[in-house]
């Protein structure tokens, strides 16, 4: 096993422990709910993991968190993994044929992702039962759960850098 | 782009997507029986969960004591003064507490209920995408529980198992309008299903449909389940909660009532699943 490769295996699992660490603490009862709102913090980490690194990494890393999530949701098991692993591909892509790789553009793409996850959960598991009042969720639940995610990013964004930056440069050395 | 589909990242990724679409198609397949792979990572994820959520449970414990104590020093100033004093020591004295308030709890519960068996169980996990209150519990079929069995408060009816791994379990709330409780007006001896209701659940609440047009059903009365759904699924008499509104139906055939559950279901931090019960599983004859 080379220097090199134990390295970027050793990177890869710290990848791993931050987004399990996200996991319990976006799970924990009482923990970072405001009126009953919970962040989402594991996809906006592996999509930052897909922005800084590459499709391969955050693809599985997202396949990962989304695993972690259906442990708890509501939804059938898998559909948040399968919908984070497409989630981060989609974004690796972007960055590399379309924008540039940034603060900006990370909180951008995390938005983009948050709200189509949540607008096809809304319309699964909530719309095409016909429930009353689904349109509500929108403005109680779905558009505050994006923004409330969102103000997590750049510290998300500022740790998977640092990571990453802090392992390159043992790599380079 | 087209080097992509033809690289190895591509294959490997392709790979996860069709085990995981695997797993997914058989959860939707059996429906409420969770997969293997689920078993295997809340097994893994389970125990430190419920670390976290006692931690957090204890230290919301304390400052929401002395938080509460100040909006009501004016009126209690002297009791709140000697609880902080009492808090001090309870941080140290917590866990042994609460133990001790379950098997209090369980005793109660028990001699109500004798033909009740039943797990306590602690809330280790909320989805932060949870809408209807539902949560992750630190009991599972190691210890017994079932899918579909009911779980309580002793203030009242909290839901129903909807999914069973090895060492935790999913729950589902009252709140969720995919649950269907048979229900009795003890007051006014009426009938009907309480069930949730999207617009409702952001307050808390739920909602008891099918009440007769000319039912005299008013504010205070209280719900209790009725026993009689066709699947068994609830013990009869476990309380529901306190009827708030009555409201005409759109069609105006019927009405249906505003219900406030007695079980505080958004700040649940300890329940009880009932494992068997007198009746669990007869349908209606």
């Amino acid at each position: 096993m080379t220097n090199n490769f134990k390295i970027v295996l050793t990177k890869n699992l710290t990848y791993f422990f931050v987004v399990f660490g996200l996991y319990i603490i976006q799970t924990t009862p009482g923990l970072l709910s405001i009126w009953g709102v919970k962040p989402l913090l594991v996809l906006p980490a592996a999509i930052c993991v897909a922005i800084l690194e590459d499709e391969l990494q955050g693809g599985i890393l997202g396949a990962f968190a989304g695993l972690l999530c259906d442990t708890t949701s509501f939804t059938s098991f898998g559909y948040n993994a399968i919908m984070f692993l497409i989630l981060c591909i989609t974004a690796a892509f972007l960055v590399m044929f379309a924008i540039q790789p940034g603060l900006a553009s990370t909180v951008s793409v995390c938005a983009g992702a948050l709200l189509i996850r949540n607008v096809v959960e809304h319309f699964f598991f909530y719309f095409i039962w016909g429930y009353e009042g689904t349109g509500s969720l929108y403005i109680t639940r779905i558009i505050p759960n994006v923004i409330w995610s969102c103000i997590w990013v750049p510290p998300i964004y500022w740790l998977i850098k640092r990571i990453k930056k802090w392992f390159d440069k043992r790599m380079e050395v | 782009m087209s080097d992509f589909f033809r690289s190895r990242n591509f294959k490997i990724l392709a790979a996860v997507f069709v085990v995981l679409a695997a797993f997914f198609l058989q959860a939707i397949r059996t429906g409420d029986l969770a997969t293997l792979l689920s078993d295997v990572t809340s097994t893994v994820v389970a125990p430190i969960q419920g670390w976290t959520a006692s931690v957090s449970g204890s230290i919301g414990d304390f400052f929401g004591n002395i938080i509460s104590s100040q909006r009501t020093a004016q009126e209690n100033q002297q009791l709140r003064e000697e609880i902080n004093k009492l808090n001090k020591k309870m941080i140290e004295f917590e866990s042994y507490k609460r133990q001790n308030e379950q098997y209090k709890q369980f005793l109660g519960l028990k001699e109500q209920n004798p033909d009740f068996d039943f797990v306590p169980a602690s809330v280790t996990a909320r989805d932060h995408n949870d809408r209807f209150g539902s949560f992750v519990i630190d009991q599972g079929s190691a210890q017994g529980i079932k899918p579909r069995d009911p779980v309580i408060t002793p203030e009242g009816l909290v839901g129903i198992v909807s999914e069973v791994g090895i060492t935790s379990s999913k729950v589902m709330t009252i709140l969720d309008p995919a649950l269907n409780v048979g229900a009795f007006n003890i007051r006014t001896a009426d009938t009907g299903i309480v069930t949730g209701s999207i617009p409702l659940a952001v307050d808390g609440m739920c909602r008891m449909n099918y009440l007769p047009r000319e039912s005299t059903a008013g504010a205070g009365d209280l719900i209790t389940t009725s026993g009689s759904d066709t699947e068994g699924l609830f013990p009869k008499n476990l309380v529901i909660g306190t009827l708030k509104e009555i409201i005409p139906e759109t069609s105006g055939l019927s009405l249906y009532a505003v219900i406030e559950p007695a079980a505080n279901i958004p700040n649940i931090k300890e329940v009880f699943v009932i494992t068997s019960f007198l009746g669990q599983g007869e349908g209606r004859k």
